[in-house]
């Protein structure tokens, strides 16, 4: 059984993890400055996910359903808010008759920084809206990021093991009692999500 | 012991298969969805016992099919640059520790455990470019490894103490 020796292995080794927790504690918070996009994410990429109903004064409830229950639209808006405003316009003007563009948040609480294979996927993407960003890569894998105002999850994967599908989401205020913090990571797919969290 | 080499072969190919069959057994019941990468890992009981049962030369080989399986079984390069990683520190690192005296199988194996997320880890951060994940994944991984290493270093134990038997018979 269990020697001397390798007691006082597995306590070094607790020891080293323990330490190592403690210095990720005293991390300071990833700078958003020092994160360029290495690889333009194509427009494309982006879907908002529509609200079921339009933004009515009379039901508040509506707009809080539950995710699975939507059916999400796409309205094929680009990146650029500018121009996603121009879309949105009219989309408000027919507000009566299909699904609505979801409303922007009043304050972006944090923002999501996405990595293939080790290179960034464009600039930091502020948590400003419902949205569903698809990732490609030329063999074939995909990834499906959902972005919300307060949380990310990695909504579909190609990968083998789903590790980053069971990983849940991050959300903002309360990424810190998350065991892998404020990442999403899919290892096969060499994919990983960090959310930023926007300073006050 | 007329053909050793064909017996050695035989007893590679043997263990090769054991280690890829926990792997895919283990894959159907997560320990916990939450903490990917936790796993108990009786691959590497199997790998201790041919550490101290055949050799460091067949163990290395062992690792290096394993690896290589694994690409083919999931079909992700991926996978093996990670077992890989993982397998070779670990190897490493149980067959220095075997020669230490005081340490037993059970340590061999808790320590072979947490290096083998060591080494993973290594890997992910160099492939995904994020080296916070040393020190926010990492702690966990090791704490998960030395519980689980100590589990399968009891298997791997019991295993040889039952199999010295059976050979000194025969």
């Amino acid at each position: 059984m269990l020697k001397r020796k390798d007691w006082l292995l597995i306590v070094l080794v607790i020891a080293v993890a323990a330490a190592m927790l403690g210095v990720s504690r005293l991390l300071p918070k990833t700078d958003l400055s020092t994160k360029t996009a290495d690889v333009t994410l194509a427009p494309d990429a982006i879907e908002y996910v529509a609200t079921p109903a339009p933004e009515a004064t009379e039901a508040p409830e509506a707009t809080q359903a539950p995710q699975a229950t939507q059916t999400p639209e796409a309205t094929e808006a680009p990146q650029a808010t500018e121009a996603s405003k121009a879309t949105q316009a009219p989309a408000q003007e027919a507000a009566m008759v299909g699904p609505m563009p979801p409303k922007q948040a009043e304050r972006v609480r944090g923002y999501v920084v996405l990595t293939v294979g080790g290179r960034q996927y464009g600039e930091p993407i502020p948590m400003d809206r419902d949205k569903v960003i698809t990732l490609k890569q030329d063999d074939g894998k995909v990834n499906k990021v959902h972005i919300t105002p307060e949380t990310v999850y990695m909504e579909y994967s190609t990968c083998e093991n789903q590790d980053c599908v069971g990983q849940g989401e991050v959300h903002v205020d309360t990424y810190q009692n998350r065991i892998l913090g404020t990442y999403i990571i899919c290892l096969p797919n060499n994919v990983s999500i960090e959310m930023v969290p926007a300073g006050d | 012991m007329r053909n050793k080499r064909a017996q050695q072969v035989a007893l590679s190919g043997l263990l090769t298969s054991l280690m890829l069959v926990f792997g895919l057994i283990e894959r159907q019941f997560p320990l916990t969805a939450a903490i990917p990468g936790v796993k108990l890992g009786l691959a590497n009981s199997v790998l201790l016992y041919s550490l101290y049962m055949l050799g460091i030369r067949q163990s290395f080989v062992l690792m290096l099919l394993k690896a290589l399986m694994s690409w083919l079984i999931y079909t992700n390069l991926n996978a093996m640059f990670y077992s890989l990683g993982g397998g070779l520190l670990s190897l490493a690192v149980m067959i220095l520790l075997s020669r230490v005296r005081g340490v037993s199988i059970i340590g061999v194996s808790a320590l072979g455990a947490v290096f083998f997320n060591v080494g993973q880890i290594l890997v992910a951060v160099l492939m995904l470019n994020t080296p916070q994940l040393l020190v926010t994944y990492l702690p966990v991984l090791m704490i998960s490894g030395v519980v689980t290493g100590v589990l399968t270093g009891v298997v791997a134990q019991m295993v040889m103490k039952h199999l010295k038997t059976i050979n000194g018979r025969g």
